[in-house]
């Protein structure tokens, strides 16, 4: 029998971020055609409601085909649940690989929101945990829409980090650099966008400017 | 923390517990281990493990406390010194550790700690 004193290297998970499964550089998923994101049951209908306004900003903007729940009829389908787990190295996460799964942290942990100058504190508390929620799904489908990297440019929807991505609130609209990462990692596809997204605050939804 | 026996010459059977913790992060992590070793020159040995356990995190976020738990896998390949006949050094330059909760992380890490045997 043997008694032994270990010490590791920097082993917290938090660290992990750039040490994750190998992501595949093809496109996972076919934009052409219709992706149904499927939550779990624990989802409430405004979480539904928010992945919905989420998945409406891509398809306005780039032509996509993203529905929620599951359907018989439509031969992509990407899981959507929420994670303890991912909370210790990212607000969200998605799996580029069949099958393809999006995994969220309950955002109230990851955000620290100072509702204390509202006289409608839950009201406020609320508001800002959809705001949370809608950028971090609205950021995750751009993984799901086959983007494997990150903005570089602060303000992007696929800025990697949260607070550089939004300014603590949610992108006012999709950037140029958006465009071009959807581009590169979909080439040859053929889509018809609706219109210029304009992402609203406060009901976290979409909005069509014109061309 | 780590205790373990040695079976039939080369195989090593192990338990182990670790606590890890960081600035706004705890993880207690326990696990079984079995390796097979192998002896290379007089004092040194070469030891490749497998361990299967489990981990717990506490980690203080911005919007408050969260605990969760993982299943943790790790592979080792761990370099042996004998010091004396009761205690040996143990090296591990990269420990591969996967931790999994619906989806996986991983962490590579090195290694090293003594070993007392009694």
């Amino acid at each position: 029998m043997k008694l032994l004193l270990h010490s590791h290297g920097a082993r917290r998970p938090a660290a992990l971020a750039a040490l994750l499964l190998a992501v595949a550089g093809c496109p996972t998923l076919d934009v052409e055609q219709p992706i149904a994101l499927v939550p779990d049951s624990d989802w409430s209908d405004e979480d539904r409601d928010i992945l919905a306004s989420a998945a409406d900003c891509w398809n306005k903007e780039f032509g996509t085909h993203l529905t929620v729940g599951a359907s018989d009829t439509i031969m992509q389908q990407v899981r959507v649940r929420f994670s303890d787990f991912v909370c210790l190295y990212a607000a969200g996460r998605t799996e580029p690989t069949l099958p393809v799964s999006v995994d969220v942290c309950p955002v109230e942990y990851i955000f620290a929101v100072d509702c204390s100058s509202y006289n409608r504190k839950e009201q406020c508390q609320k508001e800002k945990n959809e705001e949370h929620l809608f950028s971090v799904l609205l950021h995750e489908l751009g993984h799901v829409l086959n983007i494997r990297s990150h903005a570089d440019k602060p303000g992007s929807v696929m800025s990697a980090d949260f607070s550089q991505r939004s300014g603590g609130l949610i992108p006012r609209r999709f950037s140029e650099e958006d465009h071009r990462l959807f581009e590169e990692s979909n080439e040859g596809v053929q889509l018809a966008p609706r219109c210029h997204a304009f992402l609203v605050n406060y009901y976290p939804q979409c909005l069509c400017g014109s061309w | 923390m780590v205790t373990g026996r040695r079976f039939v010459r080369y195989l090593d059977l192990q338990a182990t517990f670790d606590v890890d913790s960081g600035e706004s992060l705890l993880g207690l992590e326990g696990a079984l281990g079995a390796g097979l070793a192998l002896p290379l020159k007089e004092r040194w040995e070469l030891v490749f493990l497998w361990r299967f356990g489990a981990a717990s995190f506490r980690a203080d976020l911005p919007g408050g406390v969260l605990w969760t738990r993982a299943m943790v896998v790790s592979a080792i390949v761990e370099a042996r010194y004998l010091l004396t006949r009761r205690w040996e050094l143990h090296f591990a330059p990269v420990a591969v550790t996967g931790y999994w909760d619906t989806i996986w992380g991983l962490v590579l890490s090195p290694s090293l700690g003594a070993a007392l045997h009694f």
